[in-house]
């Protein structure tokens, strides 16, 4: 088993949208046999946040904003869409390969 | 908190016309204001952090979550539904015009989870959201809406 990893949701304010982005990642590590925990943060904390996180999902809107941070930075633009969420973990995770 | 009393009909709010989208997030947040679950203020509070933020929350194609931080005025944890008609564009590329709004008031960053899960869970499955697209009466929303569960895991 992998080591647990620890994935950053990001949003305007670490509420509402970072919150069902949280929802979506879980389903998605659970079905490709990861485990991560998933922490919320809000765009101003998350560069600070960042520096421990394996990776992060934001909103494309706001992907940009994050700025320059060593972690993959997965960007989403339809919440709904798991198949297109898993795709961007499977790629930022390098796990095609 | 169950679904229905987080979006009670008076909640919910059909035909709205908006020239653009910040008249619709106004429409939807004084929906909240008459029935006591937010502050005014809490209005400018969800177009200023779109404003500063993007159109970030429109989370799919054809929905907007608008909500703003607890301390802008949230009252008591809830939700409120707008259908505009005609739909609205709110500068996000991807998921314009955006159709239905699903506004979001939380006094915390846990009682609305939720709410959140069966949302997500009416958004993600295609039936239904198509059947929430077409719902012009309180009656017809309500029965998608409140028929849902959040996924149990």
């Amino acid at each position: 088993m992998a080591k647990r990893m620890k994935i950053l949701a990001v949003c305007g304010m670490g509420i509402g949208t970072s919150m069902l982005l949280k929802m979506q990642v879980d389903k998605v590590i659970k079905t490709l046999g990861l485990t991560a925990d998933v922490e919320l943060a809000d765009i101003s904390t998350a560069r600070g946040l960042a520096m421990n996180a394996d990776l992060i999902i934001t909103s494309n809107e706001l992907a940009d904003r994050i700025g320059d941070v060593k972690a993959p930075i997965v960007s989403v633009s339809n919440f709904m869409d798991l198949e297109g969420i898993t795709k961007g973990i499977r790629t930022a995770l390098n796990l095609d390969k | 908190m169950k679904f229905e009393e987080l979006l009670p009909v008076e909640r919910i709010a059909l035909n709205v016309e908006a020239k653009d989208w910040q008249e619709a997030i106004r429409a939807v947040g004084s929906v909240m204001v008459a029935t006591g679950v937010v502050e005014e203020r809490y209005i400018d509070g969800m177009i200023a952090t779109t404003k500063e933020l993007g159109p970030y929350i429109v989370i799919a194609p054809g929905v907007a979550i608008p909500h703003s931080r607890p301390e802008d005025g949230v009252i008591s944890p809830c939700l409120a539904y707008a259908r505009l008609t005609p739909p609205i564009n709110f500068g996000n590329k991807e998921n314009d015009p955006v159709h239905i709004l699903f506004a979001l008031g939380a006094p915390d960053h846990s009682q609305h989870v939720d709410a959140l899960k069966q949302i997500a869970e009416i958004l993600s499955d295609q039936d239904k959201f198509e059947q929430l697209l077409k719902a012009d009466t309180v009656e017809a929303v309500t029965a998608i809406l409140y028929n849902s569960r959040g996924s149990t895991e």
